[in-house]
């Protein structure tokens, strides 16, 4: 892989991640003095006075600007209002569970939407690839909170076979995964399945089923492999579209997880910990972007010239 | 010169008279049942949000404490009076559906044309001035594709606080990056090569060119991109106010509805899961029908 | 061509004069960034290289070259829809550089272009009519009444049926897009035309009523053209004056039956041994060009056209040639043919 394309990536990845924090600097400024959105308007002056000083209100913008950058650098972003501790703290000690929430949620995607998509395609245009495709059209369709909502009312309510709220056992996380996975799924279906069809029309395919090739053998060397290119293209979105979903989801069922901590932060205009939390989801992102770009060039060398050219 | 089309012409006109039942198979042909019935579905929900005044039964403000929590009229304890039941208030949840349904439509409607708007000048901007102009569109795309929207909003909404106004304006960024890169490309590609150039060879002003050339030309691309949005839209609205940082009460929308019915779940299902099947209801057949425009119009286009 | 019709054109010609198009010592560089290395090297093409020329009223001025002598590019930086690196473009004695946009729109009224590909130089979701009466409308020449009369009688004249008007471009044929553009470029009754391969894209048989009619359209016009074309051939039967161009240099620039009678550069000879002949029996020598042109990023050093040329001598490697005049009035721009080496 050529060097060029290496650098160029993680340099695009870098100049992402300083918009991102300008972006919450600019947005923090202009909701006005941050001192007041911190202690409310029935702060006294004393107070006031002193949280200026420390985050250096006091001080001309592009001082401020430097001062924010380098606070960022050395992880210092603030205390929550609501608890008083270090945002970073607050925020990290939320992490685990939002992150095994997550993994099971893309295993139960990957698992159930790849195999779907490929059935569907295999069968390209029968009963069983139009059924896949309809209830693919309603999971994309149906809004995760709603998806939520119905379990909990039926499972939780009705039923009464699952806890609706809670992280302690491995029954809490059948209704937060379904929840989360049935939308993730019907995307992979739904590109799974075109990947492989447009695989399927190519020239290779049909010469290696002219030569006689067994189509299980066609399938699975020619097939697959090459579905699998695109596949990983979306991988960069899959990340996104979990980590809004898990936002929803552990909502909808009271996961102590980061999701359910930037909504409260969010309603409370807690800023500390809303702007840790937007850094930590930024971070990761551009992060996972980043391999998926590699991984993809990689995967693809036509792709690693292509882009190349074009950036 | 002979003309072979005009032989085609006189051709295509001495067709014999079809019957009914092959005009009727063209017809589905053209017009699949489904698309049919998620069209006529939309439409509903226009005409409900259109004329919300004078179809719903009460104010949707209107609380009536002796009728709290009341049940739909085909469960005990219903009544005509309240069609759709109550919530914990005693208000009409028909009423109330209806008001949710106007709303949600109208932001998500708001947010389509103003993202569509927004995005196409933007990608105007760009193909038409290169250069930094060019460099600063690219930016603003490439930062709103690092980070979903629904954060960049929920980012927003914690440090400017809430109103309808700002709310609306959000909806309007969500997706306008899309629009901006399909039209910098396509205009690219037209004002490089083809009849773009033509028409300023004319001596048209740019604003022609974009405005009655360009757009005609791109407008199929763009319209498909709309119906991707819109059911977008709608969700990230909903998503907002379910968790209670969007539409903010007096006013109701779908997703307020069902944010604030949740707490009543175990006593009054009836509150949360109306504006539910209406959210999921109209984000399906928008999508049905985006499927649909989008083959038809567009089939290069993911 | 009529001989009434020539002197009514010679008349016109010396109006004032002025010529209607003056060229001085033109440039356009692309940049183009070579592949390979951390960043890439970047590098000037040069498609155009200190080309200078002239057109008088009525007369028209041929171009030729192979793919990627400049050709295109000069014409469009004649309609300045590309800018030149540097060089002087003078139309009726103003400077096109200088002008503001606003002047530059009005004057694009005088000055029309039709492209090689009449497809992608119309709009694929406009009707023929509203096309043609568009510089009407932009110029705002007429009323729209009498600008759909104007354009319905220029199209008739052309021999475009009714029924066409109000089809869309892609339901026409090739022939018929192209007079299209055509009456397009014309409705405004322009003093400079210039054709951009503008029968390349066409079936050979109508490549010939193409020409016709522009041949027609010219007497009847008294336009200005500039014709440019890889076909000396067509060239011929058009044009009064060639100025023949290699990897963005004019090499040679002579009257139409100067340039064929005695073809001074090498080039140019062996573009006209590669016309056939109608008249068998009469055997011309083939002059075969050796190897394709060099890459216009990597010129060759002094005289660009010694790596294929069948006369070259070791001089000529060195310095590079320039366009001066023999004796009888040929501009060639040669070493051998100037008595040089």
């Amino acid at each position: 892989m050529s060097i060029r394309f290496f650098i160029r990536k993680i340099f695009r990845a870098l100049l992402t991640i300083c918009l991102i924090v300008t972006f919450i600097f600019v947005a923090l400024r202009l909701s006005g003095d941050s001192a007041l959105l911190i202690f409310g308007p029935d702060a006294d002056s004393e107070s006031l006075e002193i949280l200026r000083e420390a985050w250096g209100l006091n001080k001309p913008i592009w001082q401020q600007y430097v001062i924010y950058i380098s606070n960022v650098f050395h992880g210092d972003l603030g205390k929550s209002y609501l608890d008083g501790r270090d945002a970073v703290e607050v925020v990290a000690e939320r992490i685990p569970k939002t992150l095994s929430l997550m993994w099971v949620t893309a295993a139960v995607t990957l698992l159930i939407g790849i195999p779907a998509g490929i059935q569907s395609a295999l069968h390209h245009n029968t009963k069983r690839d139009r059924v896949t495709m309809t209830l693919a059209v309603m999971g994309l369709s149906i809004p995760n909170f709603f998806l939520g909502v119905l379990l909990i009312l039926l499972f939780s309510v009705t039923w009464r076979v699952l806890p609706s709220a809670g992280s302690d056992s491995w029954k809490h996380y059948i209704m937060p995964v379904i929840t989360m996975a049935t939308a993730e799924a019907a995307v992979f279906a739904r590109f799974t399945r075109s990947a492989m069809l447009e695989i399927l029309n190519q020239p290779y395919i049909r010469t290696a089923i002219a030569k006689g090739v067994p189509w299980k053998k066609v399938v699975r060397e020619h097939a697959l492999p090459n579905a699998a290119i695109p596949i990983v293209t979306i991988a960069g979105f899959f990340i996104g579209s979990l980590i809004v979903g898990g936002v929803i989801t552990e909502n909808v069922f009271a996961w102590p997880g980061v999701g359910r901590l930037l909504v409260t932060a969010v309603a409370n205009r807690d800023l500390a910990v809303v702007q840790v939390t937007i850094l930590l989801i930024a971070v990761s992102m551009v992060t996972a972007n980043l391999i998926v770009d590699i991984a993809y060039g990689w995967l693809d060398p036509r792709v690693r010239d292509l882009r190349s050219e074009e950036l | 010169m002979t003309d072979k089309l005009e032989v085609e012409l006189t051709h295509s006109e001495e067709k014999p008279q079809e019957n009914f039942q092959i005009r009727i198979h063209r017809f589905f042909g053209r017009y699949p049942p489904i698309v049919i019935i998620a069209a006529l579905w939309l439409l509903f929900m226009i005409f409900v949000a259109v004329f919300a005044t004078l179809i719903s039964p009460y104010d949707f403000t209107s609380i009536d404490l002796r009728t709290r929590l009341q049940a739909p009229v085909w469960m005990e304890g219903g009544d005509w009076n309240h069609l759709f039941g109550t919530d914990d208030l005693g208000r009409d949840v028909l009423s109330r559906l209806i008001f949710s349904i106007r709303m949600s439509l109208l932001i998500a409607f708001l947010g389509t044309v103003i993202g569509a708007i927004l995005g196409t000048a933007l990608g105007f901007l760009a193909a038409h001035f290169r250069g930094w102009v060019d460099d600063v569109v690219m930016a603003g795309i490439d930062f709103q594709a690092s980070l979903p929207f629904f954060i960049i909003s929920l980012t927003l909404l914690a440090f400017f606080g809430n109103n309808l106004v700002l709310f609306i304006g959000l909806m309007g960024i969500y997706g306008w990056e899309r629009y901006a890169r399909i039209t910098r490309g396509l205009t690219l590609s037209a004002i490089t090569h083809g009849y773009a150039i033509a028409v300023n060879t004319l001596g048209a002003t740019p604003i022609r060119v974009y405005l009655r050339h360009i757009l005609p030309n791109i407008s199929s691309a763009l319209i498909v991109n709309m119906t991707l949005n819109f059911p977008g839209t709608v969700i990230l609205e909903s998503s907002l106010s379910f968790l209670g940082i969007g539409v903010q009460p007096p006013l109701t929308s779908l997703g307020n509805m069902l944010g604030f019915g949740r707490d009543y779940l175990t006593t009054a299902w009836w509150i949360t899961v109306f504006p539910g099947v209406a959210i999921f209801l109209a984000t399906l057949s928008m999508s049905i029908l985006g499927d649909w425009v989008r083959d038809r119009l567009d089939p290069t286009l993911m | 061509m009529n001989k009434q019709e020539g002197s009514s054109v010679v008349s016109l010609r010396n109006q004032n004069g002025l010529p209607l198009l003056e060229v001085t010592d033109l440039h356009k560089y692309f940049r183009v960034r070579s592949s390979g290395g951390l960043f890439g090297k970047k590098n000037n093409l040069k498609a155009v290289d200190g080309v200078s020329f002239s057109v008088s009223r009525g007369e028209t001025l041929g171009i030729v070259g192979e793919s990627g002598s400049g050709k295109s590019t000069i014409a469009r930086l004649l309609l300045k829809i590309d800018n030149p690196t540097s060089g002087v473009i003078k139309f009726n004695g103003r400077k096109l550089s200088g002008l503001l946009p606003v002047e530059l729109r009005k004057l694009r009224q005088h000055m029309q272009y039709v492209f090689q590909d009449p497809l992608g130089a119309l709009d694929p979701r406009m009707k023929i009519i509203d096309q043609v009466t568009e510089p009407l409308i932009i110029h705002n020449i007429a009323s729209k009444s009498e600008c759909h009369d104007k354009a319905a009688e220029l199209l008739r004249s052309i021999d475009l049926k009714d029924h066409t008007f109000y089809r869309y471009p892609h339901e026409l044929s090739g022939g018929q897009r192209q007079r299209v553009v055509l009456a397009r470029a014309l409705i405004m009754e322009p003093q400079l035309l210039v054709c951009d391969e503008p029968t390349s894209a066409l079936d050979v048989s109508i490549q010939a009523q193409v020409i016709n009619l522009l041949a027609r359209l010219r007497e009847r016009m008294g336009l200005t053209m500039i014709f440019i074309s890889h076909d000396l051939n067509i060239v011929r039967h058009i044009c009064e004056r060639v100025s023949v161009m290699y990897l963005g240099k004019v090499v040679e620039q002579a009257q139409i039956d100067l340039l064929f009678n005695s073809p001074a550069h090498p080039y140019t000879q062996a573009l006209l041994s590669a016309i056939p002949i109608p008249e068998p029996g009469l055997n011309r020598q083939r002059i075969f060009l050796k190897s394709d042109p060099p890459s216009p990023i990597d010129l060759p050093s002094g005289c660009r056209f010694h790596t294929r040329c069948h006369r070259a001598k070791p001089g000529c490697a060195e310095r590079i040639p320039e366009l001066k005049s023999l004796k009888n009035g040929q501009l060639v721009a040669c070493h051998l043919a100037h008595g040089e080496i």
